[in-house]
């Protein structure tokens, strides 16, 4: 064989990676190198006053560790997943299962549950800061006129800011969960239910023996949108809150960004980042792994 | 054949003009760049614009450039990025405290040699006033000059004073008439809601440090060292002071039950929800404008010593600069700083003149009938205005400020302990910078 004639197979390997040159390069540059220099800083003094980056270690770890507002922020962060992706998966799942029926009116309902999800974030906290201001808020003259209670500020009571900010975070998301459930839906077979009917199955039965097992792949694959979607979210804590009161209400984003850009502390930051990072990859394991065994495709 | 001509044509005009203008501007011209971040409202983008294209058009031998850099936080990250990249502007405009910050960065350097070279530069430099002039200065040397400068005042609504019966003339003087007016200002309606209340300082993220300086210096203590390495938030005077504080919400209840918003202070005072605040002098021409009821600008209730806070943004210049920039930014700066710039600046933003003679301009008393408080605000800076809170590291220690104040008013920690563990989280973030 000359050098100059390709087997196949080489042919098609060349081929293969050049057309897929633009993404991979485009993915070194801005996914695979930020991700390692970041590791490589979160074990180094860096930031304004170092002009160069000086290695310390794990120092910034056991710095992170040993103080309780990174553990504040950490179980502030758990406490928010937990208290927003369930109960918008529960009210996504709702929605989709009562809008897959027909009636009238079927597509306004539709759109008007989707309607929080195409507005922007920044937007949404805006309008929610005067639903929850003190005094003359919505929520504030709403609750005194029923029940004759004085709330206060709930955006600035360590017992209440939290769940305040997540009431609003599931009324975002449920609409956007509702579609991926919706289109899980969809794409069922009737013939389960035409089935199970027959059989005398009733709605209860049918929706915890036959839909919600067949919406398993939906769901793995909507948990891990919704968990990765809450973790990565800051803007609402930027309008609302910034982290009131004394880190109450301070998430993993925010802190990395309070790190980061107000104090200037690249190196905690970047260890702030990696350990999201590895929370993210822990979040994520389940697609890879289990998805095959536990989860029933059509 | 007609169009090579025109073409030649063409190329003639144009090298024409192009050796006719363009090579004699780039010989003679020193071309200055500089950051500014806007922080208050007003007609501040319009004025800067004004004083640089005014500045450009009388000194034909500089070209200054202003670059808007959006919020202080910005300002501060892009002459990071800058200073890593090697291409600093000459000079810039940062908030006052952040000195200690900017030189351990390494990007301010010291204006006396230009004083020093300026034929009336003591002058100039004595015509600041005190209270601004003074955290100019680092290890004994200038660094940088007074420019976007506020402070914080103490407002009032007379109409309301007059409503409970209490003299409009005579605004509190001390914290124990403060506590009693307070209490008569604030009013209830028959369902128990509160329809005003007396008084309202700001309390939520990166505000609540600037009241707690007043309170703590009217208290008599002292917040950091001169050389920004220590601070002492566990004295006697701070915890006095943030008791204080938390006392009004707790046991004289005559200040909102909640964490009071800087932003939202001005429209609760215009709508007559707060009856007395402490503010900054930025929204002078908003409040007197805004209000249909007679607003008073008085000097600070106090506790020891009669003093409020100062606060807004100063020149400072970066280092490694040639000569010629240094003296071309020079004089960019003093245009800024003269007394009729000063009013303008003073009369388009409320940010207070920096310099004493701006308060004699015809500009400046025009705008004091507009708005009389701005005589009060004056009066103030006399009476006395400290530094707020300037340490190493100060965004972090502000934060922590924050923090800490929310979780005594909140009730979350007790005082002494909220300041305990400031102090202790302080000194493990300043002890890097002592000696």
């Amino acid at each position: 064989m000359t050098g100059k004639r390709l087997s196949d197979k080489a042919k098609t390997t060349i081929s293969s990676w050049l057309l897929l040159a633009p993404a991979v390069i485009l993915m070194c540059m801005f996914t695979v190198y930020p991700i390692c220099k970041n590791i490589y800083l979160s074990f180094c003094k860096s930031g304004f006053r170092y002009k160069v980056p000086a290695w310390v270690g794990l120092e910034n770890f056991k710095d992170l560790f040993a103080d309780p507002v990174f553990w504040k922020v950490l179980v502030n962060t758990i406490v928010f997943l937990v208290i927003t992706v369930i109960p918008s998966m529960v009210i996504g799942f709702i929605l989709a299962i009562v809008l897959n029926s027909k009636f009238k009116g079927l597509r306004f309902l539709r759109s008007a549950f989707f309607y929080p999800v195409v507005m922007p974030m920044i937007a949404v906290a805006c309008i929610w800061r005067y639903l929850y201001m003190p005094e003359n808020g919505m929520f504030a003259t709403l609750i005194e006129a029923l029940f004759h209670i004085k709330i206060g500020d709930v955006l600035s009571q360590p017992q209440t800011v939290l769940p305040c900010l997540a009431i609003m975070y599931v009324w975002k998301e449920s609409g956007y969960l509702m579609i991926f459930f919706l289109s899980g839906l969809q794409n069922m077979s009737e013939d389960y239910f035409e089935a199970a009917k027959i059989d005398g199955g009733n709605f209860w039965t049918i929706l915890t023996r036959i839909t919600v097992p067949l919406m398993a792949p939906t769901t793995l694959f909507v948990t891990m949108i919704e968990l990765t979607n809450a973790i990565k979210l800051v803007d609402h804590i930027v309008i609302l809150t910034q982290g009131k009161p004394n880190n109450g209400s301070n998430l993993l984003m925010h802190y990395i960004y309070q790190l980061g850009y107000q104090f200037f502390d690249q190196g905690k930051a970047s260890a702030v980042t990696t350990i999201l990072l590895i929370l993210l990859m822990v979040i994520s394991l389940p697609r890879f792994f289990n998805s095959d065994k536990k989860v029933h495709y059509n | 054949m007609k169009k090579k001509v025109l073409g030649m044509v063409l190329a003639a005009a144009l090298a024409a003009t192009s050796f006719g203008s363009v090579p004699v501007m780039a010989e003679d011209v020193t071309d200055l760049e500089f950051y500014f971040a806007i922080v208050a409202g007003g007609a501040l983008q319009q004025t800067m614009d004004a004083f640089v294209s005014e500045f450009n058009e009388a000194n034909p031998q500089y070209h200054v450039e202003m670059i808007y850099t959006g919020t202080n936080d910005d300002n501060i990250i892009k002459l990071q990025a800058a200073a890593q990249a090697g291409t600093l502007p000459q000079f810039y405009v940062a908030p006052y405290n952040y000195k200690y910050m900017l030189d351990s960065l390494g990007i301010i350097s010291p204006l006396d040699d230009l004083v020093a070279a300026d034929e009336d530069g003591e002058a100039y430099i004595d015509g600041f006033l005190d209270s601004f002039i003074r955290d100019s200065y680092l290890d004994d040397q200038l660094i940088s000059i007074p420019f976007a400068r506020s402070s914080c005042i103490f407002y009032y609504n007379k109409d309301a004073f007059e409503e409970v019966g209490l003299d409009p003339e005579a605004p509190p003087t001390s914290w124990e008439e403060l506590v009693e007016d307070a209490k008569l200002l604030t009013k209830t309606d028959d369902s128990g809601k509160v329809e005003r209340y007396g008084f309202g300082l700001c309390e939520n993220q990166g505000h609540s440090q600037w009241p707690y300086t007043i309170l703590t210096a009217q208290n008599g203590g002292q917040i950091n060292s001169d050389d920004g390495t220590q601070t002492f938030f566990d004295s006697p005077e701070s915890i006095d002071a943030v008791q204080w504080w938390v006392d009004l919400h707790n046991v004289h209840k005559c200040v909102p039950d909640y964490l009071l918003a800087f932003e939202d202070m001005p429209n609760m005072f215009i709508e007559g929800q707060l009856a007395m605040m402490q503010h900054t002098s930025g929204n002078l021409t908003n409040i007197y404008g805004n209000s249909d009821f007679e607003v008073g600008v008085a000097l600070m209730p106090y506790s020891e010593i009669q003093t409020s806070s100062t606060g807004g943004q100063n020149f400072f210049m970066s280092p490694d600069c040639s000569e010629e920039e240094r003296k071309g930014a020079w004089e960019f700066i003093r245009y800024c700083t003269e007394p009729e710039q000063q009013a303008r600046w003073c009369a388009a933003c409320g940010y207070l003149a920096a310099v004493d003679a701006a308060y004699e301009t015809e500009t400046l008393k025009k705008y004091m009938e507009e708005v009389p408080g701005l005589q009060g605000a004056f009066d103030q800076l006399n009476a006395g205005a400290v530094t707020e809170i300037a340490t190493y590291e100060c965004q972090q220690i502000w934060t922590l400020v924050n923090d800490y104040l929310q979780a005594a008013i909140t009730g979350e920690m007790t005082v002494e302990d909220a300041m305990g563990e400031l102090q202790m989280k302080a000194d493990s973030i300043l002890e890097d910078y002592r000696e």
